[in-house]
This record gives structure tokens, C-alpha cells and sequence, in this order.
């Protein structure tokens, strides 16, 4: 079906997500994918309220991950390259922000607090896949949201004999973007966004390619007037 | 307030190019359908991999990407009684499932095999 990058869009009316009033479209926009990927991949980590989770990559998915993450009662750890996405993840709300340009962090979450019972892999480094497994206290379950394109190696030994799960999660239901949209409506999930006209959609392109983009970017297509006439005119 | 005939989109003509401004008919919603009026839609790097064709089942060309659509209903189609033009709605990846088989009726439509996805056709 054709996209949103255009003034109108079809919608299949039964599969739309509602937006609630208190959220401003362009807030709503990264819920609708970024969001709701996230939120649905923590519940597949099957961890409760009082555990932990380690969140891979502090990008665009990984961002929204850390407040969700937060939002649902979970203790956070984050992994990312560098030290501005460790001041990041820790301002987003994790209490351990990795930075895995100068420390290793399976060794880290493993000294630090024994293993994670979840971990969410936002990264799109195939790397980070092999690494989240190491990150995993015993039981413990690897749910996998990036999609860099290649295959990582696992240690069978490792999986049997600690009975990791190790799982991927596709988008969510209508029901989980309900529930994510929810969060953002009330304010404890806010993606950092950056918003810019349509036109300039192939150097937004650009950027993602070369991982310039910080946080989301969305695109303002109609104009909130419109919104506005149409309200009164209804 | 009257609904125009064409509008701009950014198009997806050929792998690995550039998207191009169009002027495209706007789309008349059929039976089960809403016309949403975009207002703000997400960037996604799934939307960068479906204009480059990385997959290995490529989509089909010219595509419009995009599947973080939030905006306004401003038309309905058939049947549709839920929705009411003037919603605030959101159009996501999954676009629509088939709502009958064994994935859709346990809770798991996100795997439906005959699904469909927005910004990719």
C-alpha cells in the first residue's frame, strides 16, 4: 500500500491507530512505528516490573526503548557507542549507560548486576547481536528489533546450558499501539524529534545512511491550520 | 471542507535513486477504507530499505514509502462505521491482516501471512 510520505494516504479503516488528543501529530508519528516496535518487544522480553533489561543502541528505536522500558516499572541498562549516547540514555532514564567504545559490556551488566533478565536489541550493528546474548543473566531473554542485514554467530553450548531464549519481534498489534500511543499521550515516553519538510526527504536518506540522524525524524506535511479549518467547518 | 484532487508525494521510482516529487490523484477510499489527510509522518529506516529494494522479495515500483502516518480522516468508504471524518488516526506498518486465521484470531496478526504494509506494495 502506498505510504505516508504524501499529502493523503489510505488507511484500512479496522487497522488505523487512534490518536488521542492530548498528543500532537508529530509526536504521534514515531509511536506509530518506532514506538510501538519497542514497547512490543519489551513485553516479548517477559520481564517484570523490577528486573532488568539492557537496551542495544540508543538510536532511533532504542531512545523510545529506555523510556518505555522505564514507564513499565523496569530497571534500565543501556549499551551504545560513544559518550553522548551514554549522557543521553542516562537523561531518558537508565541507571547503567554503557559506552561500548571504552568498556565491554556483557562484562560490565554481568559485574555490575549479575546479567539482565531481558535484553532489547535496537542496534543495527550485527555485532551487538552476538554481544546482547553474553549480556543475559541465566533464563534470561534476547529479543531482537534492528535489522542490520547478516547473520551472528551463537553459542549452542551457551543457549542450552543457560536456557536463554533468544527471539524477534515484528511491529505490534492494534492493541499494543493503542497502548503504546497511551504512554505518549500521558507523557512518559516522548521521542526526540527532529521535524522537516517533505521535500527534503532524500537527505534525510542521507543522514540515516551515514547514521547522522539523532533521536527521530518526522515530516510535517499538512499544515496544523488545515487541521484547525476542518474543525470548524465540521 | 472539499477534498483536492491531486496532492504531492515523494515517489520511489527506481531502486537506490532518489524519491521524486509528484503530483498524484489523491485515492478514493473503497469499501472498509478511510482517506487520511497526513499531517506528520515518521522517517523510518525500513522506509530507506524499501526505496533501495533491499529485500530479498522487492517491492513494487513507483511506491510511495512511509508507514508512520499521522493525520485526520477526511473521507470513509463503504461500510466503514467506526470512524467518523475528523478523527485523529495513525497508519502504521501493519497495514492490514486477513482477521481469520490462525495468527489473526491468537493475538498475533503482526505475523498474518496475508497482511498488508504501508509505504510498500
Amino acid at each position: 500500500m502506498n505510504g505516508s510520505f504524501a499529502q493523503y494516504a489510505l488507511a484500512q479503516a479496522d487497522y488505523v491507530g487512534r490518536i488521542p488528543e492530548k498528543l500532537s501529530f508529530v509526536d504521534a508519528a514515531p509511536i506509530l512505528c518506532a514506538g510501538v516496535t519497542t514497547y512490543k518487544g519489551l513485553k516479548e522480553t517477559n520481564t517484570r516490573p523490577g528486573e532488568w533489561v539492557v537496551i542495544s543502541g540508543a538510536g532511533g528505536l532504542g531512545h523510545v526503548a529506555i523510556q518505555y522500558a522505564k514507564a513499565m516499572g523496569l530497571h534500565v541498562a543501556a549499551v551504545d557507542l560513544g559518550p553522548e549516547k551514554a549522557v543521553l540514555a542516562q537523561r531518558l532514564g537508565a541507571e547503567i549507560a554503557i559506552d561500548a567504545q571504552t568498556q565491554d559490556p556483557a562484562t560490565e551488566i554481568q559485574k555490575q548486576i549479575g546479567g539482565a533478565q531481558g535484553v532489547l536489541v535496537t542496534a543495527v550493528s550485527t555485532m551487538a547481536f552476538k554481544e546482547a546474548i553474553s549480556m543475559l543473566r541465566r533464563g534470561g531473554t534476547c529479543v531482537l528489533n534492528g535489522l542490520p542485514p547478516g547473520e551472528f554467530p551463537v553459542s549452542i553450548f551457551d543457549l542450552v546450558l543457560n536456557g536463554y531464549t533468544i527471539r524477534g519481534s515484528i511491529v505490534g498489534t492494534r492493541l499494543d499501539l493503542e497502548e503504546a500511543l497511551s504512554f505518549a499521550a500521558e507523557g512518559k515516553v516522548k521521542a526526540i524529534i527532529e521535524t522537516k519538510p517533505l521535500e527534503s526527504i532524500n537527505d534525510i536518506f542521507r543522514h540515516l545512511k551515514t547514521g547522522k540522524v539523532n533521536g527521530r525524524v518526522v515530516l510535517t506535511i499538512g499544515a496544523p491550520a488545515s487541521q484547525e479549518a476542518f474543525r470548524k467547518s465540521a | 471542507m472539499p477534498i483536492p484532487k491531486m496532492m504531492s508525494a515523494a515517489v520511489a521510482e527506481k531502486f537506490r535513486e532518489p524519491l521524486v516529487m509528484r503530483e498524484l490523484p489523491v485515492p478514493t477510499p473503497g469499501p472498509g477504507q478511510a482517506l487520511v489527510e497526513i499531517m506528520a509522518s515518521g522517517v523510518c529506516h525500513t522506509d530507506l530499505h524499501a526505496a533501495d529494494g533491499d529485500w530479498p522479495v522487492k517491492p513494487n515500483l513507483p511506491l510511495t514509502p512511509g508507514h508512520e502516518g499521522a493525520g485526520i480522516v477526511i473521507a470513509l468508504g463503504a461500510g466503514v462505521t467506526h470512524l467518523k471524518e475528523g478523527d485523529r488516526v495513525g497508519i502504521a506498518w501493519l497495514h492490514s491482516a486477513c482477521g481469520h486465521c490462525d495468527f489473526c484470531l491468537s493475538g498475533w496478526e503482526t505475523l498474518c501471512l496475508n497482511q498488508k504494509n504501508s509505504g510498500i506494495r
